[in-house]
């Protein structure tokens, strides 16, 4: 495959350099991979195909950073989203696509007896933390050291003291269940909620599942103190399972953050609660001007139809099977030990002894540069979009990709 | 707002970032300009500054050749510049004229106190340079600059509980800012708890992260804050490698570091 460089992404920086402090934030910044290896901007996608704009065409394993389940520009969805966008997408209230979207969720979605409507995944989280305090009437709030649950001041990385959001959030070690029982011993009485993702997928290291006894320990813990227990499952979200990821761990929140996926890339999160918290969601004031936009739900909609009558689950986990063992063999016949982490429809590689990501940033580069778009940081995505061809595709570049990185540590 | 108490804890963090920056500076400008090497080879002397009010206490000690900064009292000082509070410490560094309070013991003091005003306005005239001597210099100039950012890293995350969760969030290890068109100017730093040390060459194993400047002049224009950090990594000027969430984490406390030089003069 012909690479044409990345000129012009270079030259979309600078010029957005002058006008957009940093040019580019959050983790799409050219810091988040390796400049030069990488594009900045893109110009389409298709399926699993993700083109930059300098042309560079790429296998693409972040799928929009987890949100096109079934490929960019999905027809049907896509045909759904025009239409309510023709009718009119943002009204002086909702249409009637809202409800059926919530009667759909809460019939999908095990144990779940309502849904509200946002836009990003740190709308839901935070709006769910805001619930679990007002409803328990108790300020602190536990969550797992590195973990992310959005870009708000009480969950991000923005640690100034000035910003007093984070006065209340205890963290511990994921899966310790030890520092967890002690969290709740000292705080006894005060703790609202705890906050955690279905499995741990902290970026710039591999992903850690939950041990047998984590998430009975969670339970019993949060029973004990009155508090609750709130699974972030927007990254996840129908990648696990489509009646949410707590079932395929066979766990039960009282508050799930749900998004991303759920409308194939269309701007959507959700928050959905048991019975119990009905009344003190139904009291908080909740909105925002474009959270009851039509055409998200009519993606939406479509996407959740789609998902189920595809069958989406057995062919992601089939593929990033096939993904997984193809890079641990390839890499193995190089010489590399190769840690493959996560389930297979979110997969993550490293290099067994590589912990600050040196191998990584070579073999990601290099397969990059030949259009299978890896990255090095931070946990990839199979869709319903990647075919067996796709990820033959993908292998023969890695055999390359891994002589390289070979050649590098000689 | 700020109240009085805030503002004079970070008047006394800026004595620390001031003096631990510049006498560490003062080490280096020997290696490469004759002056100062004149100076440190023909006489030897010790001259503490200390700063009431909790400021620092650090000595810069002239002896056999060599300058070294001892940070903490024990070399027997020759003379000793006592500043009424850490604001008037800060003054001296930034060319003002501080309250000081002279503890001489030695007749010397004179000829000392010439010595070490001269090697101050040494580093002072690198660090301000003209375009002739930045031309001339170039390198040298870039090579403090480096030392500069990771001597106020140190001092900034040591003594700033503004930035102690940043600090936290950085995984201990080790830290290399190399300049790939001058290998000579690599430097690096070791992060361990809430400590960083930076260490002396020649190193062994690769560091846990880089910060690489493509060319002396991207370092330069980076450090001295022509060019934003996050724009030279998108065209290229300056590239990270290896545990990148360490150096993440370190531009937040550049950015104080930033504060604290940026402050104008308090007394």
């Amino acid at each position: 495959m012909e690479h044409h460089g990345f000129s012009k992404s270079v030259e979309l920086f600078k010029r957005a350099a002058k006008v957009i402090p940093g040019g580019i934030y959050g983790p799409k910044s050219p810091a988040f991979v390796i400049p030069g290896s990488y594009p900045y901007y893109f110009s389409k996608g298709k399926g699993c195909r993700l083109y930059d704009v300098d042309g560079n065409e790429y296998i693409d394993f972040m799928c929009g950073y987890g949100s096109q389940i079934l490929g960019y520009c999905y027809e049907p969805v896509d045909k759904e989203a025009i239409r309510q966008i023709k009718e009119g997408d943002l009204l002086n209230g909702p249409q009637p696509m809202m409800v059926s979207l919530a009667e759909t969720l809460v019939e999908q979605i095990s144990g779940m007896d309502w849904a509200v409507f946002t836009k990003n995944g740190t709308d839901s989280t935070t709006l769910a933390v805001s619930l679990a305090r007002v409803h328990t009437g108790k300020k602190k709030i536990i969550l797992a050291k590195g973990a992310y649950h959005g870009s708000a001041n009480w969950c991000s990385s923005n640690d100034y003291p000035v910003l007093s959001e984070k006065t209340d959030i205890l963290t511990f070690s994921y899966n310790n269940t030890e520092e967890l029982e002690s969290l709740f011993k000292t705080h006894r009485g005060e703790i609202a909620a705890i906050i955690l993702t279905p499995y741990h997928h902290p970026s710039f290291a591999a992903q850690v599942m939950p041990g047998d006894t984590f998430y009975p320990t969670v339970e019993r813990l949060i029973k004990a103190e009155g508090a609750l227990f709130i699974l972030d499952d927007i990254r996840c979200n129908f990648r696990l399972s489509l009646e949410g990821s707590h079932s395929f761990f066979g766990c039960q929140p009282d508050l799930l953050a749900m998004g991303k996926s759920a409308a194939n890339g269309q701007p959507i999160s959700i928050l959905m609660g048991t019975d119990a918290l009905r009344k003190t969601a139904g009291s908080f004031f909740i909105t925002g001007t474009f959270w009851m936009s039509g055409m998200p739900f009519a993606a939406a909609l479509s996407c959740l139809k789609a998902m189920k009558e595809l069958d989406i689950l057995s062919h992601m986990n089939r593929v990033g099977t096939l993904l997984r063992e193809g890079l641990t063999d390839l890499g193995k016949a190089a010489g590399f030990d190769i840690l493959m982490s996560g389930p297979p429809a979110i997969p993550f590689m490293m290099f067994k002894g590589d912990e600050d990501l040196y191998l990584n940033q070579i073999f990601c580069s290099e397969m990059t540069r030949r259009g299978v778009y890896l990255h090095p940081h931070h946990n990839w995505f199979i869709s319903w979009a990647h075919k067996e061809e796709d990820i033959e595709q993908t292998l023969t570049t890695a055999q390359e990709a891994f002589t390289i990185t070979a050649a590098a540590v000689s | 707002m700020k109240d009085a108490l805030q503002l004079k804890k970070e008047q006394r963090i800026a004595s620390f970032v001031y003096s631990g920056v510049a006498l560490s500076l003062l080490q280096y400008v020997p290696l490469f300009d004759g002056i100062s090497a004149k100076i440190i080879k023909e006489t030897s002397f010790c001259v503490g500054l200390k700063a009431l009010g909790g400021g620092p206490a650090r000595r810069i000690i002239v002896r056999n050749g060599a300058l070294v900064l001892e940070e903490k009292e024990r070399t027997p000082t020759d003379i000793t510049l006592l500043f009424i509070n850490p604001g008037d410490m800060s003054n001296l560094f930034r060319g003002m004229k501080p309250r000081i309070i002279p503890i001489i013991k030695t007749f010397r003091f004179k000829a000392i106190l010439s010595d070490f005003r001269t090697l101050m306005s040494r580093l002072q005239y690198f660090m301000n340079p003209d375009e002739e001597t930045l031309e001339q210099h170039f390198s040298h100039i870039t090579g403090l600059l480096i030392h500069s950012a990771l001597r106020g890293v140190k001092e900034v995350a040591e003594q700033d509980d503004y930035v102690k969760a940043r600090v936290d969030n950085i995984p201990d290890g080790e830290i290399a800012l190399q300049v790939a068109e001058d290998p000579s100017l690599e430097t690096r730093m070791r992060k361990k708890g809430r400590f960083f040390t930076i260490l002396p060459g020649p190193w062994g194993e690769n560091p846990n992260a880089q910060l690489i400047f493509k060319t002396t002049r991207a370092a330069h224009d980076v450090l001295k804050d022509r060019q934003n950090a996050m724009i030279a990594l998108g065209t290229m000027e300056l590239a990270i490698r290896g545990r990148i969430s360490m150096i993440q984490s370190l531009f937040p406390i550049l950015d104080r570091l930033g504060y604290y030089m940026n402050r104008k003069g308090e007394g």
